[in-house]
């Protein structure tokens, strides 16, 4: 039983350096990172997703020092998805690489009867990163309609020239929505300093809330009728920011979820996003002390007062 | 059913050398075509496979004609697999390069298109089917879930090892695959790979070991070998009236290969059914049409071949 389900796959990075030789891998991917956004403001989380049979080893200690059930992942292959970073020192740009290969990745993708299985009772809601195939959106409609539970969607940009259609022909059967400012000045043909006019479309787009983020300065709540800045909220040194949108929009829909306003929405994703931040992968482990640390930063940052 | 023939369903676009172009988009697959050469036989087969939303646009008309069972067949996305092929002058093929993908993702569906043991068991527990056939990789949790389902249904297994898997390195996984496998199917190119041998005897020497009751090893235009342990046969090509496009051979042939070998038939005729299938898939791009109008024809074939080839 649980209140916010994270769907989706999750996927393990390598950086390989100048001379071939591999780093251990990071835990990561879309689900995953979403689940610690989750974790931060609240126990009551369950990861949906399909794994490699390597996932106990590679998940297994973070998820178990972080209280959680792995009822909802089933193992489907030898190996969970991985990608290998490789630095070019040449121009200082990383290129990336699918080490078990795209196929591998779509087999172990999360599909609409798996989140079904997992819904439960009290299940309020389910993130999902996904692309705007309406073949799968009709699926996960009839969930909506047969459960009692909001979706989070986290978009997957379109490639399709006529990516804003899709998107707008599917979007009414989620209830909140996660994007970037790269993605959505390419969805509303943007340019990505007129955010004012970026936000005025996000607006008229039939969901509740959503979540705009706008990198290393922070992100908006936007609401119908709204839209709430908060700047980036930094814990500590921010070392690595892989998986922030992810971990910020876990955050962001347990938020809205719990009925917090707009401005704690994105008060609460911010500081989901620089606990990712402060280290290389998830943040290790959610101690009744961090989590506690986060309501006090929280209630501060809501209350007008900078971070310390 | 007496057969599920499971696995990717695919809509192929073919070029070839001299600039001949399949004229349009045509109903492909590994697991379409091995169908056809099973339905070449009997009726009694089933399509257990996941498509694109389109797959009537291009199914639909042979689906009515051959009273296709549509009940293994699941709608999981907009587009089915759109497969783009390139035949070199030596007669193999691949990946056309020169073809643009309509979406970027398309490697992932195929992927998320894939049909999982546990599809497979939906359509044979309790059916009593005879033969299962599938193109699959070495994936152990895979053929781990598959050999579960296999021993709790108890069919009969048709394995055609996925280009990507027949690689030395691999062994070990194959030879686990095999596990769960009655009957295999290789071609000339990925045998050289999997044995790192070079002539086709070598390869069948090697294919002799293999722990499955018999092997089909096609060998492109010539033809192909029955393979057993202690047998090899070669059954040089058929040709009827035509030779179009050769997409999807050796999955039909395979597929033949498969409902013979369950029929109880000898090696001899699980060469010569597999080619016979074969021969009639090259008439045309795409799946054989109708599968009635050519019963007749491959039986009398399968008679007449078998019968030379018993006599020299």
């Amino acid at each position: 039983m649980s209140k916010f389900l994270c769907c989706g796959n999750i996927m393990s990075d390598l950086v390989e350096d100048g001379n071939g030789v591999m780093s251990e891998p990071h835990i990561g991917g879309p689900a995953f990172y979403a689940l610690t956004g989750v974790r931060l403001w609240s126990a009551d989380c369950r990861l949906v997703s399909q794994v490699g049979a390597d996932y106990s080893r590679l998940y297994g200690k973070w998820m178990e020092d972080n209280g959680l059930s792995n009822e909802s992942v089933h193992i489907a292959a030898e190996n969970c998805s991985q990608h290998i970073l490789k630095y070019d020192k040449a121009d200082g740009t990383f290129s990336w690489r699918s080490r078990y290969g795209s196929e591998n990745l779509g087999y172990l993708k999360t599909h609409p009867e798996h989140i079904e299985e997992a819904i439960t009772d009290d299940t309020a809601g389910f993130y999902l990163a996904q692309n705007t195939d309406k073949v799968f959106w009709e699926k996960i409609a009839g969930i909506k309609e047969r459960h009692n539970v909001k979706m989070m969607w986290e978009l997957e940009p379109p490639q399709q020239e006529d990516g804003l259609q899709r998107v707008k022909d599917v979007i009414g059967i989620a209830d909140m929505w996660s994007l970037n400012l790269t993605e959505a000045s390419a969805l509303f043909d943007i340019p990505r300093e007129r955010e004012e006019d970026i936000i005025n479309l996000i607006m008229k787009m039939p969901v509740e809330m959503t979540l705009f983020r706008v990198g290393v300065r922070g992100a908006y709540c936007v609401t119908p009728t709204r839209a709430v800045f908060c700047p980036s909220i930094d814990i500590s040194a921010s070392i690595d920011p892989t998986g922030c949108g992810n971990c910020s929009t876990g955050a962001a829909m347990c938020a809205h979820l719990l009925g917090h306003s707009p401005e704690e929405v994105a008060a609460m994703a911010n500081i989901a996003a620089g606990y990712n931040a402060a280290q290389y992968g998830p943040y290790p482990k959610f101690t009744n002390e961090v989590m506690n640390s986060a309501e006090a930063l929280l209630r501060k940052q809501t209350a007008g007062q900078p971070a310390d | 059913m007496d057969y599920v023939i499971a696995g990717n369903v695919m809509v192929d676009s073919v070029r070839f050398q001299d600039g001949t172009t399949s004229d349009r988009k045509n109903m492909g697959g590994p697991s379409a075509f091995a169908y056809s050469g099973v339905r070449v036989w009997t009726d009694s087969a089933k399509l257990v496979c996941n498509v694109g939303a389109d797959f009537h646009l291009y199914f639909d008309k042979w689906v009515e004609k051959n009273r296709v069972d549509m009940s293994g067949i699941k709608v999981k996305c907009d587009y089915c697999n759109h497969s783009y092929l390139v035949y070199y002058e030596n007669g193999t093929y691949g990946q056309d390069d020169r073809a643009e993908h309509f979406r970027s993702d398309w490697q992932q569906d195929l992927g998320y298109m894939k049909t999982t043991p546990e599809e497979i068991g939906e359509h044979t527990q309790n059916k009593h089917v005879k033969g299962v056939y599938l193109a699959q990789n070495v994936d152990h949790v895979f053929w781990t879930k598959l050999n579960a389902v296999k021993n709790r249904d108890k069919f009969r297994m048709m394995w055609e090892i996925e280009a990507p898997s027949a690689y030395k390195r691999y062994m070990d996984a194959v030879l686990y695959a095999m596990e769960s496998v009655d009957v295999f199917s290789i071609n000339l190119q990925e045998a050289q790979n999997l044995f790192e041998a070079e002539t086709e005897e070598e390869c069948i020497r090697e294919i002799q070991k293999l722990p499955v009751d018999c092997t089909l090893f096609r060998v492109g235009k010539k033809g192909a070998y029955s393979v057993t342990p202690t047998e090899k046969i070669f059954i040089p090509s058929i040709t009827f009236d035509s030779e179009t496009d050769p997409t999807g051979c050796g999955n039909t042939s395979t597929g033949a290969a498969l409902y013979a070998y369950c029929e109880g038939y000898d090696a001899l005729h699980i060469g010569v059914m597999a080619n016979v299938a074969s021969a009639l898939n090259v008439r045309q791009f795409g799946i054989i049409p109708d599968f009635a109008s050519v019963r007749e024809m491959a039986l009398h074939k399968t008679e007449e071949v078998c019968s030379r080839l018993s006599n020299r």
